[in-house]
């Protein structure tokens, strides 16, 4: 009777995080509105490495993971913030299930001696503009 | 000092696991596979080392004597066992069996002795009883004197007195002397 408790816990643990983990992965895509773009904000550390490569070793990273979902970095977005600190923009925007993509994959160790830590990634829609404009 | 690399090879495979589950939830699929080997590789030497100590136990079960090694061991320290009937053991040409000849003797000599206090107790219980028996058969002797008188002496009429029985005896018949 206990062993059935403890496989009927494992049983519903086991779904439950398949589920989540199958709602998490989902890559569908969903049509953005027209000139709506994204912003991301990135926070870059380099290991081993002279810091002055780092924007050099960002913008790479950047241009990797924009293979990944189906948007261009727009031209001259890519700026420095701050020390280590970069803006990009993204256009069209990117809907749920891109923006987590690529959050994962800038945060993941895809370029060596790299860490990029996500600060900020939103997307705005014209209508989240004007409303922008409004206030 | 198992416990310790059995507590960490198990903390490894079980971080590991949640690990890669985690990476992969973020979409970060490098961190993911890297943590992934890590998870294989503890899986392996877990699984690995599991197999192994089984493989230890029954080595050390097998190598160790067992429950009919041991009775063998008590039969064979236990004392021999001295025949008892030895004329019952196979016959052995080297030996020469002196059982039954003595037996026969033996017999023989018995049967002597059982001769001889038969004889002797009847010699020496003999002449008492006989004489017993004589003394006991005196009264129930037969008198010297005839218990019927002779045909003469019936018509002679002698001892008619002496005895009445023999007048009734004789009845009319015999008549009376008178």
């Amino acid at each position: 009777m206990k062993k059935l408790l403890i496989g009927l816990v494992v049983v519903a643990l086991g779904t439950a995080g398949l589920l989540a983990l199958r709602a998490e992965l989902m890559t569908v895509s969903v049509e953005q509105p027209e000139g709506s773009y994204t912003d991301v904000v990135v926070a870059a550390e380099v290991k081993q490495e002279d810091p002055g490569v780092r924007p050099e070793m960002t913008r790479g990273l950047v241009s990797t993971c924009r293979l990944l979902v189906n948007s261009d970095v727009v031209e001259d977005s890519f700026v420095a913030l701050s020390e280590g600190v970069f803006t990009f923009r993204l256009h069209p925007g990117l809907d749920e299930f891109d923006r987590r993509e690529l959050r994962g994959c800038l945060s993941d160790a895809r370029v060596q001696h790299l860490q990029v830590e996500v600060r900020h990634l939103e997307t705005v829609t014209p209508s989240d503009g004007q409303e922008r404009g409004a206030a | 000092m198992r416990p310790v690399i059995w507590t960490t090879g198990t903390l490894a495979l079980l971080a590991s696991g949640g690990y890669v589950l985690v990476y992969v939830y973020r979409w970060e699929w490098h961190r993911a596979l890297l943590v992934g080997i890590l998870f294989l590789a503890a899986l392996v030497g877990m699984s690995t080392a599991l197999v192994l100590r089984r493989l230890g136990r029954l080595e050390r079960t097998v190598s160790a004597p067992s429950r009919a090694d041991d009775a063998l061991q008590h039969l064979r320290a236990a004392p021999v066992e001295l025949p008892r009937f030895r004329w019952l053991a196979p016959h052995d040409p080297d030996r020469v069996g002196v059982f039954i000849p003595l037996l026969i003797g033996g017999g023989v000599l018995l049967s002597g002795a059982a001769w001889l206090v038969e004889r002797v107790a009847g010699s020496a219980a003999r002449a008492g009883v006989e004489e017993d028996l004589a003394g006991d058969l005196r009264g129930l002797s037969f008198p010297v004197a005839p218990l019927v008188p002779s045909p003469g002496e019936v018509l002679a009429g002698v001892g008619r007195e002496a005895d009445p029985g023999l007048e009734v005896l004789l009845g009319p018949a015999g008549g009376s002397p008178r």
